[in-house]
């Protein structure tokens, strides 16, 4: 919370720059963007180990242009395949499954670049909202993204899913915060082809928020906060655009 | 003395900044209805929403937080879209009617599914209601975090809001919000917690003036009044559930370009003797 505060801070320290998002480039340099990945992930989750298998899609839009200069769209994406990362009973949904859906709202916050040719930088920020097997949540993201188009186009995001705004599944008294820092890259090796990998750390915590008035040992709920590392998760993948 | 200077010293600052701003700032009517994302850090004080209006501690909590504030754009509007859509899709492909009836020792049921015309029809109709939804002009997305780094409240309340526009002369609004806040203040042995909970319709009301954007809000709140909830005491914690009717009557607006600028005051209860004051400040996009 405290470095999207400071994000926020900073922008508005940007805010009389005329260099604030120009017309003109989307998502990874492309107005529009879709592509899929084949992705392996490992890591750990409630401090047992395994694999994850899965499909993802994705695909945005940022064409909308607002009269301050800046480019909103929308973006979202699907995820299905196998988790093999234990999960405690009361916890799955669909135990050994892995789904996740989402929909998101950027906006792009700085540009530098002539065109849509040429080379560029550019941060987006936004919102959105979605649903795994694990939680309905939402999220707040912001993201780089840089590069030549045609050539080369690559993206850093930060991702915070805050536990206040999600709702975790098999529990009514836990919450579920996550921060998954993500890249992305697009690479055209021909005409017809174009490659993309992936690459992501996931970090979640669990937070215990009993709000059950008590005896007196109870009654200093927040103080009392108790929050458990849940999963940490490394996944990367490549894929193709279309 | 230097209290009164340095006071003086920030208040001619601030007006000069403020003054200079507005020489710069938006037209009110281009603010209302100009699709545009703010993001923006917010501030209250007083006996609001979220605090122990309906107790007797005298204890308010300080709530502050993040907002994301967008008009005219596409959130609220995909939102619903999907809704529709899913909604339709479901109803498409569920049964036209079920009928049960019972003849000496035996139940029947008929079920009558649609036709392929009539499911076509159904589905391109579901489409055409989403696709209006998406591109609904006067959109509104509010979504405000509440944080216990910043202040007493923990915790998240969203409206989504489609509006009607009445000329050059005002917006309003209405649509489904929720929310769901916990906060607890401290004044030495003394607790209150509070436990907010909102679902139901915001209704909006803006007026461009000028450069500003005069506007009222009022959240229906479905959960019903809370006079009917309990009060709780255990020791010197007074844990209280608030489910109020808040009002808001406040002034917009937006400085040097895209710096926003937001004060309202605000009641949890018409005709409540109860106010509490909220800044916004941030940045437009």
């Amino acid at each position: 919370m405290k470095n999207l505060i400071k994000f926020s801070i900073f922008c508005s320290l940007l805010a009389p720059s005329t260099l604030l998002a120009e017309e003109g480039v989307g998502t990874f340099g492309l107005s529009e963007y879709g592509g899929i990945h084949a992705v392996v992930g490992v890591g750990e989750r409630s401090g047992e180990s395994g694999q994850q298998y899965s499909i993802h899609a994705e695909g945005g839009y940022l064409d909308m242009p607002t009269p301050l200069g800046n480019i909103g769209g929308i973006e979202g994406g699907a995820i299905l395949g196998y988790d093999g990362i234990p999960m405690p009973e009361e916890e799955a949904v669909l135990p050994g499954m892995m789904f996740d859906m989402w929909l998101g709202f950027p906006i792009t916050v700085f540009y530098l670049g002539e065109n849509q040719t040429s080379a560029y930088f550019r941060a987006n920020i936004g919102v959105g909202m979605g649903t795994s097997l694990v939680s309905a949540y939402t999220f707040l993201k912001a993201r780089l993204a840089f590069g030549q188009p045609k050539e080369m186009n690559a993206d850093l995001s930060l991702t915070w899913f805050p536990g206040v705004a999600g709702i975790p599944y098999g529990t009514t008294t836990e919450d579920l915060d996550t921060l998954a820092w993500r890249s992305t890259g697009v690479y055209p090796v021909s005409e017809d082809w174009t490659l993309t990998y992936w690459a992501e750390w996931r970090q979640s915590t669990r937070q215990l928020t009993t709000f059950t008035p008590g005896d007196a040992d109870e009654q200093d709920l927040f103080g009392d906060t108790t929050s458990r590392d849940y999963e940490k998760i490394l996944s990367i993948g490549a894929g193709i655009v279309f | 003395m230097d209290v009164i200077r340095s006071t003086a010293i920030y208040a001619i600052g601030a007006s000069i900044l403020l003054s200079s701003g507005l020489a710069h700032a938006e037209d009110g009517f281009s603010m209302m209805t100009a699709y545009s994302a703010t993001v923006a850090g917010f501030y209250e004080l007083g006996s609001g929403e979220f605090g122990g209006y309906r107790t007797d501690t005298g204890l308010n909590p300080t709530v502050a937080g993040l907002r994301y504030y967008e008009r005219s754009g596409l959130i609220t509007g995909f939102t619903a879209g999907l809704i529709a859509a899913m909604g339709g899709s479901m109803a498409a492909a569920g049964p036209k009617s079920v009928k049960t009836w019972e003849d000496q020792n035996y139940r029947y049921t008929e079920t009558t599914y649609y036709s392929e015309a009539e499911k076509a029809e159904m589905n391109e109709r579901t489409a055409a209601s989403a696709a209006s939804m998406a591109a609904a002009s006067n959109q509104t997305f509010d979504l405000e975090i509440y944080t216990r780094e910043l202040g007493d409240a923990s915790g998240y309340k969203v409206n989504f809001l489609f509006g009607i526009a009445f000329d050059d002369y005002a917006l309003l609004s209405f649509g489904l919000g929720w929310a769901n806040v916990k906060t607890e203040t401290r004044d030495g042995d003394n607790v209150l917690q509070t436990n907010y909970k909102y679902l139901g319709m915001p209704f909006r009301l803006d007026v461009p003036v000028s450069r500003f954007i005069l506007f009222t809000q009022f959240d229906w709140n479905w959960w019903g009044h809370d006079e009917d909830r309990p009060i709780e005491v255990v020791g010197t914690t007074t844990f209280v559930e608030n489910n109020p009717f808040p009002l808001r009557l406040g002034l917009a607006t937006n400085i040097f370009g895209r710096v926003y600028l937001e004060a309202y005051a605000t009641t949890p209860d018409i005709g409540s003797s109860n106010f509490a004051a909220r800044a916004n400040a941030g940045v437009r996009f």
